[in-house]
Parts: structure tokens; sequence; C-alpha cells
């Protein structure tokens, strides 16, 4: 347990001095806000504003979009040649595991907690009490995607083949869940597919926290994101495989 | 002498390529054991072999005449081992004393007792004066010694060092070895690998020699000049090249 600890908190406070990690995490979403919220103005009425629609929703899709940024998290070792004084450290393989996913997971729970009351604040949102059921999404969100991010990361040598295929189902999920355009509200076909993507879960949850004080949904979903989170956990452990812990290379990161 | 370490009938194959091929050595307590072998002997295969790192097919390691079988018995061996890796495994972003604090905090150090021993690995490689510096900023001799530092600071019972004097000027090579030396007479005992015969007849009591992952001769360092001396070879240089022959080894080492 102590070497866990000892662990997460050196593994987190590297992601917290990352500029990998504030950049996707902090800075991105602000500037996604921004743009959409711009662009799409006057498409949205009187009750919902187009800031505050993507406030919403570009939170939960920039948190999945951060399995890539925890696959290079899981890469983190390999990259810096250190990887091998974890290996023949008396540290068990799940405890580096664990480490790395409960890093991630309080790094990305931090910047977006401070991003949603930014948010907030920014655009005026009326606060209630069911608000405080968001950052538990957030933080079930961060576990679920941190421990996929370990998992992948773990299992592959190149990160630039990560990065790109991930962005393809992570695009293809976010844009079901509305994240670029309400897309529910077009028409029938549309209403149905979306339910195909977690981020709609997700966002529909969010929506009915802030705008209908309900909070069941949120607290649902979060506990199914922390169940599949942990069996993604365990999935990562059975096929972690050490060549793949100790080697990897990434152009334009050499010692 | 007391046998600390035995390695027995190890077998290792890459695919249809055998790496290790019944390799069979023991270490015995106190001695400073040079292994030598030309590139794709097998050592740094052998080296993975023991500390857990790589499975073997076949054969078996003790400590202390138990042996090693699961992940529990290889972590109570590894509270007791140091590695120097041949590639230099520091973060470059950490500064000297934080990388060595760290590695050390691994073997379940803290508080008073990790700073005496983060003081005292510093001390012994001649680099506590560069404590707060960056590894980046140290010259290739510098950072080879915080490669040492990093691995003797727990006081492993068992020091293994691949090739840790590879490219450095004379009078880091020299602090090295006074180092090695140092430790051995303070009762570590040492597995050092290198391709310098005039190191290992420097500081090694016995030597192994390894190729095509077969264990081809070993001995004292006095005891195998006298063998040899016979048909003309006395030099430990000499030795090698007969037993290993002549002809240029383009073979990649498995690491």
């Amino acid at each position: 347990m102590k070497q866990l600890l000892n662990l997460t908190c050196f593994f987190l406070k590297r992601r917290l001095k990352d500029g990998f990690t504030i950049g996707y995490n902090l800075i991105f979403p602000v500037i996604m806000v921004l743009l959409l919220g711009y662009l799409t103005n006057r498409n949205f009425g009187d009750i919902v504003s187009s800031y505050q629609y993507y406030a919403i929703v570009t939170i939960p899709f920039c948190i999945l979009m951060s399995i890539t940024t925890a696959a290079y998290a899981a890469k983190d070792c390999a990259y810096q040649k250190t990887a091998m004084r974890f290996v023949i450290a008396p540290v068990s393989t799940t405890q580096i595991l664990m480490a790395n996913v409960l890093s991630c997971t309080i790094a990305f729970f931090l910047c977006y907690f401070v991003l949603f009351f930014g948010v907030v604040w920014i655009y005026r949102l009326a606060f209630s009490m069911t608000w405080l059921y968001i950052p538990l999404l957030y933080l079930s969100m961060s576990f679920l995607v941190s421990a996929i991010g370990t998992w992948i990361g773990n299992g592959m040598k190149d990160f630039l083949i990560i990065k790109n295929i991930m962005n393809i189902p992570v695009g293809l999920l976010a844009f079901l869940g509305g994240c670029f355009y309400p897309i529910g509200s077009m028409n029938h076909i549309f209403r149905f597919i979306i339910h195909l993507s977690p981020l709609t879960w997700i966002n529909q949850a969010m929506f009915r926290c802030v705008f209908s004080e309900s909070e069941t949904n949120a607290v649902l979903t979060s506990m199914l994101l922390f169940l599949v989170g942990f069996v993604c956990c365990l999935i990562g452990r059975r096929s972690f495989r050490k060549e793949e812990f100790l080697y990897g290379e990434l152009p334009g990161y050499e010692k | 002498m007391e046998e600390l370490l035995k390695v027995e009938q190890l077998v290792k194959a890459y695919g249809e390529k055998r790496v290790l091929d019944h390799m069979d050595f023991s270490l015995f307590k106190g001695e400073i054991l040079g292994f030598l072998g030309p590139n794709g002997a097998g050592k740094s295969t052998t080296v993975k072999c023991m500390t857990d790192i790589e499975q073997f097919d076949e054969g078996a390691v003790y400590y202390h005449s138990k042996r090693l079988t699961d992940a529990k018995s290889f972590l109570a061996f590894k509270k007791e081992l140091g590695v120097v890796p041949q590639e230099i495994a520091i973060y470059m972003d950490l500064s000297a004393y934080e990388n060595v604090s760290f590695f050390c905090s691994l073997y379940g150090y803290c508080g008073k007792n990790l700073k005496e021993r983060v003081k005292n690995a510093l001390t012994y490689t001649g680099l506590w004066e560069h404590r707060k510096e960056l590894p980046s900023k140290f010259s290739g001799g510098m950072q080879r010694r915080l490669n040492i530092a990093c691995a003797i600071a727990h006081s492993p019972r068992i020091l293994i060092m691949d090739e840790p004097t590879v490219g450095i000027d004379p009078q880091s090579r020299n602090h090295i070895l006074n180092t090695i030396r140092q430790l051995n007479e303070e009762g570590t005992t040492v597995i050092y690998i290198s391709h310098y015969m005039e190191e290992i007849d420097a500081i090694c009591d016995r030597v192994i020699i390894a190729d095509h992952g077969v264990l081809i001769e070993e001995g004292g360092t006095k005891e195998l000049k006298r063998k040899y001396a016979d048909q003309g070879y006395e030099k430990l240089e000499d030795i090698f090249l007969h037993l290993t022959g002549e002809a240029l080894r383009d073979e990649e080492g498995a690491s």
C-alpha cells in the first residue's frame, strides 16, 4: 500500500507538471467551448445558450480524449528509459499499473473540476445542489479513461499508432454524443443512434443535473463507469507485458 | 565460500533461436564476478532472466539455496538486488538528489533513513556537490555515476553492473572502479559485465565467459592465466579471443 501511494504521488507530480496533460485537458477544452459556442451562437434558443451547451458537452468529450494522455503516461517510463528501474525494484506489476491509473484519474479530475467551475462562473449557470454529482461523473469518467489508456499504452510500443487509432472511435462517439452539434434534434433516426454512444448518456446525465435538478442518471452512470473502469484495470493487468512496458520510442522525445 | 546465487541450466529462446542454452553458474558471497562474452553471447538475457524481467523456458534461479519460483519470491530477492543497467536510466528533468531519492524509496525507505542513504550514495559516486543539478546538464561520466548511485542507495547485497563504464573518460572510469572495490570491501557481491578486459582484470576475483548462450569457461583470473599460459595466452584478452574466436560478430545482442 505504501509503495502504491509512493508511486501514485510520483506519477501524479509528473502528470501535473506535464505540458501534454495541461494542454489537452485544460487549454484545449477552453478553446473548444469558446470556438464552438461562438460559431453556433445563433442556432441556440434562450433556455440553453450555445456556450452553456458546449461547456457541458465538451468536458466529457475531452475526458474521453484523455485516453491518449493516459496511454502516453503509461509509456512515460519507457520514453524516459527508466522503466527498467521499476521492473527491477520490489514493486509489483499491479502497483505500477494502478499507480498510473490513479495518478491519471486524479490529474484529469483536477483539470476538469477546475474547468467546470470556471465555466459555471463565466457563463453564470444557476447553481443547484444536484451539481455536486457532476464531479462524481468526472471522477468516474477519468477513472475509466485512465484504465483504458493504461491498458492500451502498456500493450503497444508506438505511441503515435495509439494516438492515431484512438482518435477515430473517440471522434465518432463524440459526434454521436452531440459534442459537436446536438444531432439528436435533427430527426428520429439520429434520435435513436445517438444512444449507442456512452457520451450521450453522460451528457444527458449532466444536463439533468444542471437544468432539471435530477441526479439519478448521474449516479447510475457514474457507478457503471466505475465498474467498467475496474474491469478494464483487470484486463490491463492480465494483458501486461514487461517488454512493452520497458521499451518504446517517441520521435522527438529522445533524451 | 557461501553460494549466494545460482543460475541453473537456464534456457531461453526467441522463436527458433536459442539465446541461452543451459547457462549455468554460481555467484559466491563477497566476490566480484566478471561476466564476459562477445555481442549476442547471452549476457544481458541472463541478467534479465535472473531478475525476472524476462521469463526463461527451462532451468532455475536460486538465492540462498531457495528456488525463485513466483513473483512473490522474486520480489523478496529484488529487495536485496541492485542493477546498474547498460542504458542510463534516470529522469533527466529531476535533480540528481530527486532521482536517487525516488528510486531508493521504491525499496521501502523513507524519512531520515532515506535522506541518509541518498547522501551516502551521492557521496560515494562523487555527486553530492551536484545534487541539486539536473542530469541533463551532467557530462556522460557524471550521468553514469548517477546511474550507479540510483542502484546502490538501498545498499543491495548483490549488485549487477552491465557495462557501467561505456563511453566515459579515464577519470570517471577510475572513480567508478574504485567505488566498486569499496562497495565490495563493505560486503556487496558484484556481477560485473564488461567488454573492457583490463577492467575485469583489475577488479574481478573470478570470471565466467559465455558464447552463443553457453558458458564456455570459468575460474579465477589468475587461475585462468596460469591455465592458458602454456598455450601462449597470458593476458585475459588473449584467452577471451582464443575461446570465442577472432572473427567479427555482426550479431546483435538480445537487448
